[in-house]
């Protein structure tokens, strides 16, 4: 009886210890972690975008540009809805496609190997100083691309198609993976390596501002997992089962000032209705007590819930209001 | 006799020109090239919420793309009834709708505490052709819903399934894998729209900005945020809010999908 108690304590012991294994590339153990400031972009325009739209897509005739509230500014070819460049004028950071009109219909690409694209890749990124300075820090996350097939006569399936290659590089700092909107480069390769389309976010961080985070001036990996727990039943409430897979640290690049340090909790969430299959939820804990930054990860806007409307079978749909334009 | 050959045509030049002002007056309120958006969120949790919100606040009063303007004039809790029994009043009146909600393959989730939602499967034809409807693109945040190539059977039979709701519909876009919501997916989907991107290329572009650095995998192997993928016809994939081709005869014929791997 004693050696069963004996095994079930241990095997208890080991699958906690596995549950709760960091993951991601992170760690839970007691390395430093920093603050940093990303190294300050000039003052861009519109102009400075046109002259990208040039460089990367060849063209001139870009009319006016759209710019959001977030302060980008868009541009779509006339000619060419797969033509589309895009800028941050606060953070320098862009995507373009040169355009892939002739990858759409059946055209078959004869598309590189993955060597092959990743090199096409690297040079094009090199040929036009868009390496980061730190190679370290590039790190190839996915290899992927773009299929698709088409129905022929109205009964059989064609073939199915690869018309791109996508190549993801995310980053590492401190041995750490950097997750969120920014600090990656994602690019689209087509016919014989040609780079099709780049999603290029990296900014440089500024070393002299690097900051260690004391022990007082973070959380615990025990406080966040307890806020972990917290916001999953704030999130989901309580009726839905959940576990933990795994745990870890990272950094987080939220397309502002700094980069900062986080937890990241994988959980996976079991509804109980039938239809939805347990899926992965990964949940992101500032690790910075007072963060210079907070992320508001999981805000809501007050507007979102005040204006939403329920409605019951049968009633009166109402007349949606004449809006005045915000921009 | 004068006078009557006189009243009748003074009477039809001052109806001409009531008619006239009329028709100038209502003119310069309703624009040929104005659209209607609308977003429905599953009643679940907030991200849902900040989901759709982050789309549909990008359209908080009319905004020009090429030559149509468009404007939120629906924004409701998701209810079955939106998809199917009155979808001429509610997705199906709308020229875009943007969901987000739990999901599985062609499923929507409408309710959690309830368990409750729509298959697509059973759901009515939309778009112009059958049924006086008029949706043209339906944009669905969720996992797994937007079954493609990949999801079919042996046969390789991916499109029967989405034939029915196909009647003049142009594009679904979505995912086919699990997804991970609550990032900055709608907000910039809707500017690439605004910016008169394409439909489902401005999706998949929107998806990959989001995947990141990562050994964080979902469970069905697909990486952060997930695989996204459309349907679609041969003649409406260069599809943009400013300017799409005319609507597809519906059914099989030269249906289409895209995929993420």
């Amino acid at each position: 009886m004693k050696k069963v108690l004996f095994a079930a304590i241990v095997t208890a012991a080991l699958v906690f210890q596995f549950s709760c294994k960091p993951k991601g590339g992170g760690s839970s153990g007691d390395e430093n972690v920093y603050v940093y400031s990303f190294a300050r972009v000039g003052i861009l325009s519109p102009d400075d975008s046109k002259k990208m739209v040039e460089k990367f897509l060849g063209t001139t005739d870009t009319g006016p540009l759209y710019k959001s509230a977030e302060n980008t500014v868009y541009f779509t070819s006339k000619d060419d809805v797969t033509a589309t460049f895009e800028h941050d004028l606060d953070t320098g950071n862009f995507t373009f496609n040169k355009g892939m009109k002739k990858y759409l219909g059946d055209y078959a690409p004869r598309l590189p190997s993955k060597d092959a694209a990743i090199k096409a890749t690297e040079d094009f990124l090199s040929k036009n100083e868009l390496l980061p300075k730190d190679r370290s820090q590039l790190k190839l996350v996915h290899f992927g691309g773009i299929r698709s097939n088409s129905v022929i006569d109205g009964k059989n399936a064609g073939p199915v198609t690869d018309k791109l290659v996508t190549i993801t590089y995310g980053r590492v700092v401190d041995g750490l993976p950097v997750i969120g909107p920014g600090s990656k480069l994602v690019a689209n390769v087509g016919e014989e390596g040609e780079l099709v389309g780049l999603v290029h976010r990296w900014r440089e961080l500024d070393a002299q501002t690097k900051k260690q985070v004391q022990r007082e001036e973070m959380l615990s990996q025990q406080e966040a997992e307890e806020m972990t727990r917290r916001q999953i039943q704030h999130e989901y409430g309580q009726d839905i089962s959940y576990k933990i897979l795994g745990s870890g640290k990272a950094y987080y690049d939220n397309n502002g000032k700094i980069l900062q340090p986080v937890y990241t909790f994988e959980t996976e969430i079991k509804l109980k209705d039938e239809h939805v299959k347990p899926f992965t939820y990964l949940c992101v804990i500032e690790m910075l007590k007072q963060s210079p930054e907070p992320l508001q990860l999981t805000a809501v806007d007050p507007k979102a819930k005040e204006l939403i409307k329920s409605i019951r079978r049968g009633e009166q749909v109402p007349s949606a209001p004449e809006k005045d334009a915000d921009d | 006799m004068k006078m009557r050959s006189f009243f009748p045509v003074r009477f039809c030049l001052v109806n001409l020109i009531l008619v006239s002002a009329l028709c100038f007056l209502f003119a310069s309120t309703l624009n040929g090239g104005d659209r209607e958006i609308g977003g429905y969120v599953d009643r679940a949790e907030d991200r849902f919420v900040r989901n759709v919100w982050n789309f549909i606040k990008n359209f908080q009063g009319f905004q020009n793309i090429g030559s149509h303007r468009y404007q939120e004039v629906q924004y409701f809790w998701a209810e079955p009834f939106e998809f199917d029994s009155d979808h001429q009043d509610f997705v199906d009146k709308m020229d875009v709708a943007y969901v987000a909600a739990h999901g599985s393959g062609y499923y929507i989730q409408t309710n959690k505490s309830t368990s409750t939602g729509v298959d697509l499967r059973n759901c009515p034809a939309y778009g112009d052709l059958t049924n006086s409807g008029d949706l043209e693109f339906l944009i669905i945040e969720s996992c797994n819903t937007v079954a493609s190539a990949p999801e079919a059977p042996a046969s390789g039979d991916w499109w029967t399934p989405w034939t029915k709701i196909f009647q003049g519909l142009h594009q679904v876009v979505g995912f086919r894998t699990l997804s991970n919501s609550d990032n900055g997916i709608p907000n910039r989907y809707a500017n690439k729209l605004k910016g008169n991107g394409g439909v489902w290329q401005s999706w998949f572009d929107a998806v990959n900005e989001e995947r990141s650095y990562s050994s964080y995998v979902n469970t069905d192997g697909a990486p952060y945020p997930g695989y996204a993928s459309a349907v679609m016809y041969t003649t409406t994939e260069e599809d943009r809010l400013g300017s799409y081709a005319a609507d597809p005869d519906g059914g099989a014929g030269n249906m289409k999908t895209w995929w993420q791997y």
